[in-house]
């Protein structure tokens, strides 16, 4: 091979070789899974609710019913908190609501301790799906 | 006479295309470290798969009575429905409001363990009052 022909090729093997190394690279790529969504939180239809509360001869309150729940509210559970002055918790608990015909009723016994029926000055309300 | 012409033509042609040559592979050669060292570039594509293949992620809420509302506000959130696919992945909750706006978030790892589908999220980033709250928006992720 003459000196021109060998020198012609080194040239090119060396164009090439810039070549390739100028080429941008190909990079496997994985991912994780992802799944994401978002909804509405629906309400059942509660507009307001009323308490009726039975007291003992010590003035304690030993349970508190609900009625008038609307049906959409089934199976779902009602908390109910007795607030005393200044809204101070005095005692509450959690029923799940039932005994549905034309409404839905719940009543709670239980409020963690004793509740004094004079110092009962509000009732709060909540109701989270089942 | 004629030949020492002839070859002296050869020679300059030669050293010229050396010369070409060499220029040429030492300017390609600097621009082409400069665009390895300062614009490297790798590119490729992959799926984003679902692990959630059945089901519906549901959110519950824990609330609590609180006495500066006065009234309840959401204090956790546990979502039902979980795919057991979805085993060790990171879900993520935001509730929200009026505009969509954030009110709270979390997250917490799924465990299907004893064929579980839930997963409670205790350690919201506020608690926001149960009212307030229109929306929820769940992620699954890892």
């Amino acid at each position: 091979m003459s000196i021109l022909g060998k020198t012609l090729g080194s040239g090119l093997a060396v164009a090439a070789t810039f070549a390739a190394t100028a080429a941008a690279a190909t990079l496997a790529v994985g991912s994780t899974s992802l799944s994401a969504g978002s909804t509405s939180v629906p309400a059942c239809g509660i507009s307001s609710l009323t308490a009726t509360r039975t007291v003992d001869n010590s003035g304690n309150v030993t349970r508190v019913s609900v009625a008038g729940i609307p049906t959409a509210c089934s199976g779902e559970t009602l908390s109910v908190t007795l607030a005393g002055a200044a809204n101070a918790s005095l005692g509450g608990g959690s029923a799940t609501i039932g005994g549905c015909a034309a409404t839905c009723s719940a009543s709670l016994a239980s409020f963690g301790g004793t509740v004094s029926a004079a110092s009962v000055t509000k009732y709060s309300f909540g109701v989270t799906g089942a | 006479m004629t030949k020492a012409i002839k070859a002296l033509a050869k020679r300059r042609t030669l050293f010229a295309v050396v010369l070409a040559l060499t220029i040429f592979g030492t300017v390609y050669g600097f621009a082409a470290s400069l665009n390895v060292g300062a614009n490297a570039l790798s590119a490729g594509n992959a799926a984003v798969a679902s692990c959630q293949a059945s089901g519906t992620p549901t959110g519950t809420y824990a609330l609590t009575y609180d006495s500066t509302i006065p009234g309840y506000k959401v204090t956790g959130v546990t979502v039902t429905g979980m795919d057991p696919g979805c085993n060790g992945k990171t879900v993520s909750v935001t509730l929200t409001g009026a505009a969509n706006a954030s009110l709270a978030s979390g997250s917490a790892v799924y465990s299907s363990a004893g064929a579980s589908t839930t997963v409670a999220i205790g350690a919201l980033s506020a608690n926001p009052n149960a009212t307030s709250l229109t929306g929820v928006s769940v992620a699954v992720n890892g």
